[in-house]
């Protein structure tokens, strides 16, 4: 009594497509996903041990309590969170089953488990791969639950699972591909179309895996040394307008983060910070800065990875904010963050970059110009140097310009960092190591800049990143952390970045193939995972406006390019499946469709008292089956089974009459063949007719 | 279509009067002759083959002759031969008894396979070559050969060639009870010899050809197609039924759909007649050898096969 070798395998490509899914939400990890596909394989051969276990009495039942006394105490106490032990849990139960695997019923529970996998996963994951992994699981699925089917129902016919021959399960995988894309071509529709129900789910889970130093209220000189090696994706900042071209030019593009004023000889922090909370205004923005007039604006869409920090990045000044957030927090020196960011985050940000040209003019008052002044004891080289340096200097402006250009000039930039003195680290930095990272060099002109009284403050952000062209947006990494100085000159607040680091990130730029599936994956992001409200109603709006400005001229056939490339390849492509696939199924149709309607109907309502024709029955010996069977039945099968002849061999159809008379037959069969009635109607049909 | 089945009722009704109590042998009997082809009517000794055979002749206005095979036949014997005559100075044929409309060839499997095989042609192309001519027989003709498959003692059993040339074998069997009362009563019954034709040449010919008419639906070739290609892939079966045995079986199906009173035919056409129409063409596996000793056997073997086999739907 073992399941058909299609049956097992289609099960376990769903199990190990949970796997896989679980995989991707991080729930297992790879040693735990590899050891756990290799199980579900080894299971394919299960027989040897599950009579082994079932061999020993009770066993089976002891693992089954172990496991859940075991499973109890995971979920309670060992757990990092209910997910990961839900998830364990899962595992477990998918392997004892497809190990003591004894029957169809013992599959579809794996199925059914795989399921589950797939859906703890689903709200963990960002990834297009789950694209992949939920595609195996609609094409796998549909073909294990048809093979499951016809396996139960042969069993119940004939008390043989293994009835269906091995070649069906071929004909069926071409069956459940093409359902599987009508199944995605529907939903997909669906899905463009049901409301959202956003991000609820992302808070469940807010372990990450990564957390990062540098962008909180305190930060260690050196704390981005470990970091500036790290490849990993912190966000990509998609500007929708401005020319590629145009973005070169302005190497100086940077994203900041957090400002920190007050610097303890160690370490610099925020003191006396203002923070606000500031609530949505009613059009669903935050307005954070007046435009001044004097820069361009460039507008940024910016996906943040989930890298540990509530900070929002944007290039400085930051105007206008626009997030799905109820409330932000603006903090007095210009820095943003959201209360709970542990999910990738997606916001629009409007800023107006510097021009080089003064602000608005106004003094700072005391007590601000005392909080950006403040120093720590600091030693009289480290103010000598900045006198020195800045000697021929006209202004605030120009001693800063020369304060930078001083440091880029003569320090180097490097990433290996240590310390041999006692001495203050800026200090250390600019008399004896003289090489360091940007933190150092941003502290170093912070710290000069405040010894010849100019307010100046260290900003932590990011650089600028890697321009990728195919989804016009910059991949910003870890690596790519950076601190810089703002100080306030002729009126304003105005960059200045010492290290001589530059624009070049380290490592060369990646290969076209890489730019593109990263493309992809923002894609996936932008119009699937983050698909929102907002998205639908201005989809809806462009369709009606779209459908108001059709003209069936032939120019307005160019209005047809301005849709994305992408969306008319696959429609097209999905015409092409849908002709492909009714075309073949056409035959089918046809041959099908020779079966005449009355007398299909006549077999169902005859199949569903039981009687169904064998495959080398004849429609004559079947009536005289049914008629032994159910003798009530025997004169309107006779007509019917005369007329199908007739149509179905001679090709002669029905007259009108004979059409009306065989809608009466079908349901004087119907009469007499009801599921409880076949024994009185046989009695009565005994009788002389009454007409 | 009407006058068509009128005829075929008369017929079974007539040749029944002296074939009691087996109406369904009457109706293969009939079939043969409508679908122009020749009966070998096999069973054991006294159940009636003569008599089925003379009376499906008689029934008929049409010219019959009775052989009866012995061993010491010579193929002249059948066909005919070539006399000198004095006063043209020339060979002149005279016909044997194998020209005319219905031959009944009693136990054929008496005589000698060479006078066997001159039968070949004669059932094949309803012609005789005989010394650098050709004659043609008589239109309708028809071949009822009866044999008998216990009894081997001077008997030559027939080639599968030559029995793959009989449209269809029938086997009659016993009466029942009280059919054979009937029978030893006597009353009633008349001798196939008694019996007045019911049906003139020209009726015949109407009939074989109203049953060529009969139409086949490409289902019902494929399912004939199926029947056969399962005879050819069964492994009871050395050898299967071949392409002659296919078209016999769709002509013979043809002309019981038209005794059925239809033009067109339906997969029950067919498949009532796959064991007379296929059985005696393939050979079973384990058996002597030779069709006519294995031939119940292969009846349940195609039994088999036509009950397997998916009929149209």
């Amino acid at each position: 009594m073992s399941p058909s070798p299609a049956l097992r395998l289609a099960t376990l490509i769903l199990a190990c497509d949970g796997l896989v899914a679980l995989h991707l939400a991080g729930l297992i990890g790879d040693g735990g996903v590899a050891a756990a596909l290799l199980a579900v394989l080894a299971t394919w051969r299960n027989a040897p041990f599950r009579d082994r276990v079932n061999a020993v009495p009770g066993l089976a039942r002891g693992l089954v309590l172990v496991a859940a006394i075991a499973s109890a105490v995971d979920l309670g106490y060992l757990a990092s969170s209910t997910l990961d032990g839900l998830s364990r849990l899962l595992l477990f139960l998918l392997l004892y089953r497809l190990a003591m695997c004894n029957g169809v019923r013992d599959l579809r529970d794996v199925a059914f488990l795989a399921f589950f996998m797939l859906v703890a996963a689903a709200p963990f994951t960002f990834g297009v791969g789950y694209l992949f992994v939920f595609l195996v699981f609609l094409v796998a699925g549909t073909w294990m639950l048809m093979l499951y089917h016809i396996a139960v129902e042969s069993e119940r016919l004939t008390s043989r699972p293994d009835a269906p021959a091995a070649g069906l399960g071929r004909d069926l995988l071409g069956l459940s591909l093409g359902a599987s894309v009508a199944t995605l071509a529907i939903t997909a529709a669906l899905f463009f179309v049901i409301p959202r129900i956003g991000q609820a789910a992302l808070t469940l889970r807010t372990h990450t895996s990564r957390m990062v130093t540098g962008f909180s209220d305190r930060v260690e000189l050196g704390s981005f040394g470990q970091i500036e090696t790290d490849d990993a994706i912190a966000m990509r900042v998609h500007i929708p307008e401005q020319a590629a071209g145009e973005l070169e030019r302005r190497p100086g593009l940077r994203w900041r983060g957090v400002a920190l004023d007050t610097y303890d000889g160690h370490a610099w922090s925020v003191a006396r910070r203002e923070r606000s909370g500031l609530w949505r205004s009613p059009t669903g923005e935050f307005e954070l800065g007046r435009f001044r007039g004097t820069g361009p604006v460039l507008s940024q869409e910016v996906y943040l990875e989930p890298f540990g920090t509530d900070v929002l990045f944007a290039a400085p000044r930051l105007l206008h904010l626009s997030v799905r957030a109820n409330a932000i927090v603006v903090d007095d020196t210009g820095g943003v963050s959201v209360p709970s960011a542990a999910a990738r985050f997606r916001y629009f940000a409007h800023s107006e970059l510097e021009s080089g040209r003064a602000g608005s003019g106004e003094p700072l008052d005391a007590e601000t110009r005392a909080r950006f002044l403040q120093l720590p004891p600091l030693s009289a080289h480290v103010r000598a140097l900045a006198r020195e340096v800045t000697a021929d200097a006209g202004g605030a402006r120009e001693a800063a310009a020369a304060l930078t250009a001083h440091l880029a000039g003569r320090y180097r930039y490097t990433l290996t960092l240590r310390r041999t003195t006692t001495l203050d680290p800026v200090e250390e930095f600019l008399f004896v190591q003289r090489s360091g990272n940007c933190e150092y060099f941003a502290a170093a002109l912070a710290v000069m800049l405040r010894s010849l009284g100019i307010p100046a403050r260290v900003v932590n952000g990011f650089q600028r990143g890697e321009w990728n062209p195919y989804g016009r947006y910059f991949i910003v990494r870890l690596r790519d952390a950076h601190s810089w100085v703002e100080a306030y000159v002729s009126g304003g607040w105005m960059t200045f970045d010492p290290s001589p680091r530059g624009d070049v990130g380290p490592g060369e730029p990646p290969a076209p193939v890489a730019l593109y599936l990263d493309a992809l994956r923002v894609r996936w992001y932008r119009y699937v995972v983050g698909w929102s409200l907002q998205d639908q109603v201005l989809a809806t709006v462009r369709l009606h406006q779209a459908a108001l400005a059709w003209r069936p001229s032939a120019p307005d056939l160019r209005a047809w390019r301005a849709l994305p490339r992408e969306l008319v390849i696959l429609a097209v492509l999905v015409a092409l499946l849908a002709v492909l696939l009714v075309s073949r199924c056409g035959g089918h149709a046809a041959a099908r469709a020779a079966l005449p309607k009355f007398y299909a109907r006549a077999l169902r309502t005859l199949a569903r008292r039981g009687l169904r024709p064998h495959d080398g029955e004849t429609a004559r010996e079947f009536a005289q089956r049914v008629e032994a069977a159910v003798p009530a039945c025997a004169e309107p099968l006779a007509r019917l089974t005369a007329a199908y002849e007739r149509v179905r061999f001679s090709l002669r159809p029905l007259t009108t009459g004979e059409a009306t008379t065989m809608e009466e037959s079908v349901l004087e069969l119907r009469r007499h063949a009801g599921p409880l009635s076949g024994h009185l109607r046989s009695t009565a049909a005994s009788r002389p007719p009454l007409q | 279509m009407g006058r068509a089945l009128e005829l075929i009722r008369r017929l079974e009704t007539n040749v029944g009067r002296a074939l009691v109590g087996k109406p369904e042998v009457v109706r293969l009997a009939v079939i043969g002759l409508v679908a122009r082809g020749h009966l070998l009517i096999e069973d054991v000794p006294g159940v009636g083959k003569t008599t089925l055979a003379a009376a499906l002749a008689r029934s008929i206005g049409a010219g019959f002759q009775r052989i009866q095979f012995t061993s010491d036949m010579l193929p002249s014997d059948i066909l005919g031969v070539s006399i000198w005559q004095p006063e043209q100075s020339a060979f002149v044929f005279k016909p044997g008894p194998l020209f005319t409309n219905i031959v009944l060839a009693d136990e054929i499997n008496r005589t000698t396979p060479k006078t066997q095989s001159s039968l070949l042609e004669a059932m094949n192309e309803a012609q005789v070559s005989l010394d650098h001519s050709t004659y043609p027989l008589p239109r309708p003709f028809m071949v009822l050969a009866t044999q008998n498959p216990l009894e081997y003692e001077g008997t030559h059993p027939l080639p599968e060639s030559q029995l793959d040339r009989f449209l269809l074998r029938i086997r009659i069997g016993y009466p029942s009870v009280g059919d054979e009362k009937t029978i030893l009563r006597g009353t009633g019954v008349p001798s196939a010899d008694a019996l007045d034709p019911v049906l003139a040449v020209e009726d015949v010919l109407h009939l074989q050809g109203e049953a060529e008419r009969v139409h086949a639906e490409e289902p019902i070739l494929d399912y004939v197609m199926a029947l056969v290609a399962a005879t050819r892939a069964s492994p009871l079966l050395p050898l299967g039924v071949s392409p002659r045995g296919a078209l016999a079986l769709l002509r013979a199906a043809r002309a019981w759909a038209l005794a059925d009173g239809r033009d067109f035919l339906v997969p029950d056409d067919v498949k009532a007649l796959a064991i007379p129409a296929l059985a005696h063409r393939v050979l079973v596996r384990g058996a002597t050898g030779r069709p006519s000793d294995g031939g119940g056997d292969a009846e349940s073997v195609i039994r088999a096969i036509a009950h397997e086999v998916p009929v149209p739907r």
